[in-house]
């Protein structure tokens, strides 16, 4: 069981004209156990960065993530679920799936076990001999999340992950992640664009700003576990959106203005 | 299928309403389909159809004297030609010396090429002082060095698998390097993520990767190779198939001249069609992609 303290962190890059663009100034937010947390914010304002940061790809230029609590996962401490799925082509999507155990030196046939446990877990056991470049985005990403809980993390990270798929696609793949999150908990920090998706899904809302960016709000979601999409008609629920968008649009606007400066 | 089990139960006529200004309805002769012709045509018997129409054209044009003979003698007599040269046992001993001279060029400026090439993509030190190397010996047509090859090497097969192998050894280079250097920045975070080392990601996401444009660089310093080894042997050599053509245009036998050149243009496509199989079977992952 992990807890991940974000504590003053902050990260730039250098940036045109010799100047440095500070993409988060000080971020503190703590993660507990188990929980499911939605990082929310306008675009550019660095939730791509986070993620970066809290896997270890990124260092930060200030402050600390720490990592505190027994292991219990065998796994590494994060894996990432990527926007684009990230699936390697030459692969069939079994052995995609089995990579996180391959590079770990698991043998062959109990990572190809698990591999194909994952696989029946997403729906898509069907398609293990099949190459990434069959398949629709959807089943892509279905290959994507199975994956990273195959590699058995700590905390999963998900970067956006419905984003690149339609809306029908995003409805099921948003349910069925419910599904599996109530059967496998792992403590979920999950990145998005969509406040109905971040209320859906939620434990905790982490509200972002414009550039440089810092926690604006932080909300907790109401709605009892098990979910399911029931809860969009709930006047709690379109409160809450109409209110967390009140909160977003005008970081949103200055974000956007922030682009054109540039 | 056939077009009798394509049959459906005719439609009950229409009648056009009064006041109609278009009809947009099913035009059986429009399909989109190819002919049935135009697809015999694209497969590869059909494609020598039109290889075999030009060979007979020539034959009944130079044996009718349209052609000028002496420079186009009929093909019948070309084949007729290279199947004395065989059956006096004139070719295929040479032909054996020229193959073994390109797949020994092709080694020995593939191999190095392949670790160069992989060096220089993944090692800027590397890369920093062999990039201007390359850069001035690249443009120079390899050709023009036989000379100094002969001066270094003598007479014989040395020089002529040398210089096989310095043309080879470009493309391959060249090609490994930016299929190494290109490899997808995504996958190989995503294998960090996971926990890679540098040597499993080397291994398992940066190499297989670049396979595809190390292939097309090994395909087409096969192709070079042959080149160098003829034109070594044209120039610099007593025997070997480039040799033979050589020999047989001093001595004014056009007919066995041409008999070389089809072994020539033989090998040339069996090359080719060989590396373009292989690179179906291998790399088939890479068709469909964005």
């Amino acid at each position: 069981m992990i807890r991940v303290e974000i504590d003053g962190i902050a990260k730039g890059y250098p940036g045109a004209h010799g100047k440095r663009l500070e993409v988060i100034e000080r971020l503190d937010a703590t993660i507990q156990p188990e929980e499911f947390v939605c990082l929310i914010g306008p675009s550019g304002c660095g939730k791509t960065t986070m993620l970066g940061l809290l896997s270890g790809l990124l260092n930060p230029d200030r402050g600390q993530i720490r990592f505190i609590g027994e292991r219990s996962a065998t796994g590494p401490l994060t894996s990432i679920v990527w926007q684009d799925y990230a699936l390697i082509p030459w692969r069939s999507i079994e052995d995609n799936v089995a990579f996180g155990l391959e590079l770990r030196g698991v043998p062959a046939k109990q990572r190809r076990q698990v591999a194909r446990e994952h696989l029946a877990m997403m729906g898509i056991e069907a398609f293990a001999e099949a190459k990434p470049a069959q398949l629709s985005g959807g089943m892509r990403q279905r290959a994507g999340i199975a994956r990273a809980l195959a590699s058995d993390p700590e905390i999963l990270l998900m970067d956006e992950p419905f984003a690149a798929v339609d809306a029908q696609t995003r409805t099921l793949l948003q349910d069925e992640l419910l599904q599996v999150w109530s059967t496998h908990r792992k403590t979920v920090l999950f990145i998005t664009h969509s406040i109905e998706e971040a209320l859906l899904l939620g434990d905790r809302i982490l509200l972002l700003g414009s550039r440089p960016t810092r926690v604006v709000k932080e909300i907790t979601v109401p709605f009892p576990r098990p979910r399911t999409r029931g809860i969009e008609t709930d006047p709690v629920f379109t409160a809450m959106k109409l209110q967390l968008w009140d909160e977003l649009r005008d970081a949103t606007r200055a974000a956007e203005f922030a682009e054109i400066s540039k | 299928m056939s077009q009798a089990r394509r049959q459906v139960a005719p439609e009950p006529a229409r009648e056009a309403v009064e006041g109609t200004v278009m009809i947009y309805q099913p035009n059986p002769k429009a399909t989109g389909e190819p002919s049935r012709a135009l697809r015999w045509l694209r497969t590869p018997v059909g494609a020598l159809v039109p290889i075999v129409v030009v060979v007979l054209l020539w034959q009944l044009g130079s044996a009718a004297g349209v052609i000028n003979r002496t420079f186009f003698p009929e093909p019948s007599q070309c084949f007729s030609a290279l199947w004395h040269l065989i059956r006096d046992g004139e070719l295929l001993p040479n032909l054996w010396i020229s193959i073994k001279r390109i797949i020994l060029g092709f080694l020995l400026g593939v191999i190095p090429a392949i670790v160069v090439g992989v060096s220089m993509a993944r090692l800027p030190w590397v890369r920093a002082i062999i990039d201007p190397l390359i850069a001035v010996t690249y443009p120079i047509p390899v050709v023009a060095i036989l000379p100094l090859l002969l001066v270094i090497f003598g007479t014989g097969s040395q020089p002529i698998i040398v210089l096989a192998g310095i043309i080879s050894f470009f493309p391959a280079a060249v090609n490994t390097m930016s299929g190494v250097m290109q490899a997808d920045e995504r996958l190989v975070l995503m294998a960090r993520n996971l926990g890679a080392s540098r040597i499993q990601i080397m291994r398992k996401i940066v190499l297989p990767g670049a396979l595809p444009s190390i292939f097309a660089g090994i395909r087409l310093a096969a192709g070079l190779a042959l080149l160098g080894v003829i034109a070594g042997e044209f120039l610099a050599s007593s025997d070997g198939i480039g040799s033979m053509t050589w020999r047989y245009w001093q001595i004014y036998q056009i007919d066995n001249m041409y008999a070389t050149l089809i072994v020539i243009v033989a090998m040339g496509f069996l090359l080719t069609t060989l590396t373009l199989r292989i690179q179906r079977q291998f790399f088939g992952w890479t068709e469909g992609q964005k």
